[in-house]
């Protein structure tokens, strides 16, 4: 056992979970009549044991023998809403390993904004618009920006849909070796996969909402 | 007149608000008694528009909202929403019964794990809405009193009998028809079977079961469009909304679908629905590469209704105090711009007599 740190549930973006939901026999189970969740129940469990994670309990690993570990991205360090909702949901348990620094130059901040894409036309313009709160002057309102699909890294293209939320920082960039220059990354958020406790908080909310509605 | 002053008990009154990308028509249906659908905010306060209205006017927002409806779930149809709820203690809660499917419990339940953010979705306006609603109810009030009221084609909302002082009042639901429900959960299970899995966020369209709601006081007919299109067979859309037999005749008052956007255009509105030449009135999606309404749609609307009203202007360019950072945004982004203008205000108010609309204009409407 690689790891030996004690946590109740698991997400992870690992090679391992991504095959998993999309191994075709298990997406076979997904019937036209079916109910959605008790099906993404069943690819849960699938995904899990493929996996080898074990949720529910105090020690975890992977078919390798290595950590599953889920690291998101460094937008995390300079966003205080998404502190705040880590500290106000202890459920999300992360495993993080120590990154070497790949940087090595001095980033100065000058602008940075939480973004929640609202369209894309991947069609027509290869664009998507997206709603800018601006977190370096929190007292402004938010503004509106059409960007190009080119301004995307292509990690980060998959994740690209209405909803999604992304980080886009503004600053200047020194190099080692002195060079300064002007940079705009944008980065988006990613959503750590469903966890069996986030299924079953799913399930008593739809039994809650069946009883409001009634017949 | 001035803002502040009421409507009389025999007037009709439609009030639209829109702050560039929002919308609330708060409507006063004789008798004190009113009726909010949808919600936006005011930029300035952040306070929802309709109870911030509501309370100017001297309006007991506890006592006399009788119906608050959330005609689609839409975040610029919502906002605020649950806040009009809260305050208007005496309401029944109406949405379209598109949301009573199991398909949609399972997305609103999903979309509160998710944390969306709340400029994205409406759903978690409607979330809080429900919440509210539960609490109603375990304090021992009854679902008929306090909703969700599921409603659909023909349904009626609200029916008051003519006395010796009042006309006559109905509210009835114009959609969405059997055809766009069936095809609506439909489509939601499918996202749902397609993306739930991987905890990507499932984008519902819901302008297809949107609720139209037709307004008849006496003689005064308002119909209110929210953001239905004009679907694809006389089936679904603005084709069924002319098959609907509760549907009041010589409306005249018009809320523009969708914006005015051309996608919800149908002639029937303007030769079946409507008067000929009613009063357009219309909120603006001043969002993306092409906001609504555009110069064409307003072209088309000023050709088939005695007068069009907006509630804002184009949204305005934004500017920085860092010039560096002003460059580097201009050079990244196609278009840059303030998500939310001023908040603009139209007033109409008819007698249930027959008689023609009196429109006043409010913050940052215009007459197109
Ligand atoms: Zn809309």
């Amino acid at each position: 056992m690689a790891s030996a740190v004690a946590i109740s549930s698991i997400q992870t973006n690992s090679p391992a979970r991504t095959r998993a939901v999309c191994n075709p026999a298990l997406r076979a189970s997904w019937s036209e009549t079916e109910d959605p969740i008790a099906s993404l129940d069943r690819t849960l469990d699938g995904a899990c044991e493929e996996a080898g994670v074990l949720i529910g309990r105090t020690e975890i690993g992977s078919a390798e023998g290595r950590p599953i570990a889920l690291a998101l991205s460094s937008e995390l360090e300079t966003s205080p809403s998404l502190v705040a909702q880590s500290v106000a949901e202890p459920r999300k348990s992360v495993v993080r390993i120590p990154v070497p620094s790949e940087q090595p130059y001095r980033f100065e901040l000058r602008q940075q904004w939480e973004g929640v894409v609202t369209h894309v036309d991947k069609d027509d313009n290869d664009e998507l618009t997206v709603v800018l709160r601006d977190l370096t002057h929190p007292e402004q309102p938010d503004s509106e920006a059409v960007v190009s699909m080119d301004e995307v890294s292509p990690d980060d293209l998959v994740l690209v849909q209405p909803g999604a939320v992304l980080y886009w920082s503004i600053g200047y960039e020194t190099t080692t070796t002195g060079e300064r220059k002007r940079v705009s990354r944008i980065r988006f958020r990613r959503l750590p996969a469903w966890t069996r406790r986030d299924i079953n908080r799913i399930n008593a909310r739809v039994a809650e909402l069946d009883e409001l509605f009634g017949e | 007149m001035t803002l502040d002053v009421p409507p009389r008990a025999d007037e009709l009154e439609i009030s639209l608000f829109g702050p560039g990308v929002g919308e609330c028509v708060v409507a006063h249906i004789g008798g004190g008694e009113w009726l909010v659908v949808d919600s936006c905010l005011n930029p300035e306060s952040r306070e929802p528009a309709a109870l911030e209205y509501l309370s100017r006017i001297g309006v007991r927002v506890e006592s006399d909202v009788r119906y608050v409806v959330v005609s689609h779930w839409h975040d610029d149809h919502t906002r605020g929403v649950s806040r009009v709820l809260e305050a208007s203690k005496s309401a029944t809660f109406v949405c379209s019964t598109a949301l009573r499917k199991n398909e949609f419990k399972t997305l609103i339940a999903m979309s509160r794990e998710l944390n969306l953010k709340d400029s994205t979705t409406g759903l978690d306006e409607l979330n809080q809405s429900l919440r509210c609603i539960e609490e109603r109810r375990e304090a021992g009030r009854r679902k008929v009193d306090v909703g969700p009221k599921f409603v659909h084609a023909d349904s009626v909302i609200y029916r008051r009998d003519a006395n010796e002082t009042l006309a006559d009042c109905e509210v009835v639901a114009l959609s969405p028809s059997d055809s766009a429900l069936t095809r609506s959960h439909h489509d939601i299970g499918a996202l749902l079977r397609e993306k739930a899995a991987k905890r990507a966020i499932v984008n519902v369209t819901p302008n297809e079961t949107a609720l139209v709601i037709g307004l008849r006081f006496g003689q005064a007919v308002a119909i209110l469009g929210s953001d239905l299109e004009a679907g694809s067979s006389p089936n679904d859309g603005w084709g069924a909304v002319l098959t609907t037999t509760t549907r009041p005749k010589q409306g005249q008052i018009f809320k523009v679908p969708h914006h005015g956007s051309e996608n919800a255009h149908h002639d029937g509105q303007w030769t079946t629905l409507m008067a000929p030449s009613p009063l357009a009135i219309v909120t603006p999606y001043a969002s993306g590469k092409n906001p609504l309404p555009s110069k064409a749609d307003v072209t088309r609307l000023k050709q088939l209704a005695r007068r069009v009203c907006v509630t804002s202007p184009p949204p305005r360019k934004v500017s920085f105090n860092d010039r560096m950072v002003e460059r580097t945004l201009n050079e990244v982004a196609k278009v840059v711009r303030s998500r939310s203008s001023r908040l603009g205000h139209v007033r109409v108010r008819i007698s249930s007599r027959k008689s023609s609309p009196n429109v006043e204009l409010f913050g940052a409407a215009f007459a197109a």
